[in-house]
């Protein structure tokens, strides 16, 4: 299984490719390149990662939400390089029997892999500038590089 | 021994770069680089550290001869 890709993700092609009978729901998130940020216009994005590390992180918090909610399938993929505005940086689908696990789930693996995965963001703005960003800050608050604050 | 960088570390400290001889833990690794390059010190206090493809603790050990990757907070997503 791949969880790091450097060509383009298309949300249709995961809906379409990854399907299970035995689930009732199926919740897709993309992740997508806004217009602006820091009050700038965005031209586009480009990520970075330590892949073999972000291929393990991610196969790691897909394989607990499994296990976690029993879910039908879950899958996640973050692409790297450059990502220009509208597109697509990062999908995760899960499915369950019913959609409170899926949606639970689903929003678990995003938040750990923007949190953990060793992935980076770097905003290139239209007027030339760019800036690395978006850190996880959670240290300020938890005193442990590898202790995180979650939304889910 | 050789580190490894990425992301904003990757603009202080170049991608990849050579320190003298080091056997020690990553705590001492550390407080080494931080006295060395003052300018990273907010990154490098919270920044991981890995060999391969394995985050280390404060406590492990590492060798001269392993390649060792800083790694700054995440920003995927």
């Amino acid at each position: 299984m791949q969880y790091i890709s450097e060509t383009d993700l298309f949300p249709a092609d995961f809906l379409k490719d990854w399907r299970d009978n035995t689930a009732g729901a199926v919740v897709l998130f993309s992740g997508e390149t806004r217009i602006d940020s820091n009050n700038k216009k965005v031209d586009y994005l480009f990520y970075e990662a330590h892949a073999p590390l972000a291929e393990k992180y991610i196969s790691d918090i897909i394989e607990s939400a499994k296990n976690k909610w029993q879910l039908a399938f879950a899958h996640g993929v973050h692409r790297i390089g450059k990502v220009s505005v509208g597109e697509c940086a990062v999908i995760v689908i899960t499915a369950s029997k019913h959609r409170k696990e899926a949606y639970a789930a689903n929003q678990y693996i995003i938040d750990r892999i923007k949190h953990e995965a060793p992935i980076w963001k770097c905003e290139y703005y239209t007027d030339g500038a760019h800036v690395w960003g978006g850190n996880c800050n959670c240290f300020e608050k938890t005193k442990d590089v590898t202790k995180h604050i979650y939304e889910y | 021994m050789v580190l490894q960088t990425f992301a904003s570390l990757k603009d202080i400290l170049s991608s990849s770069f050579e320190i003298p001889t080091f056997d020690g833990t990553i705590k001492n690794l550390r407080e080494s680089l931080i006295l060395k390059y003052p300018e990273a010190k907010n990154l490098l206090i919270i920044s991981r550290f890995a060999v391969g493809s394995n985050i280390l603790s404060d406590e492990s050990f590492v060798k001269n001869n392993d390649a060792v990757f800083i790694i700054p907070p995440s920003s995927g997503g």
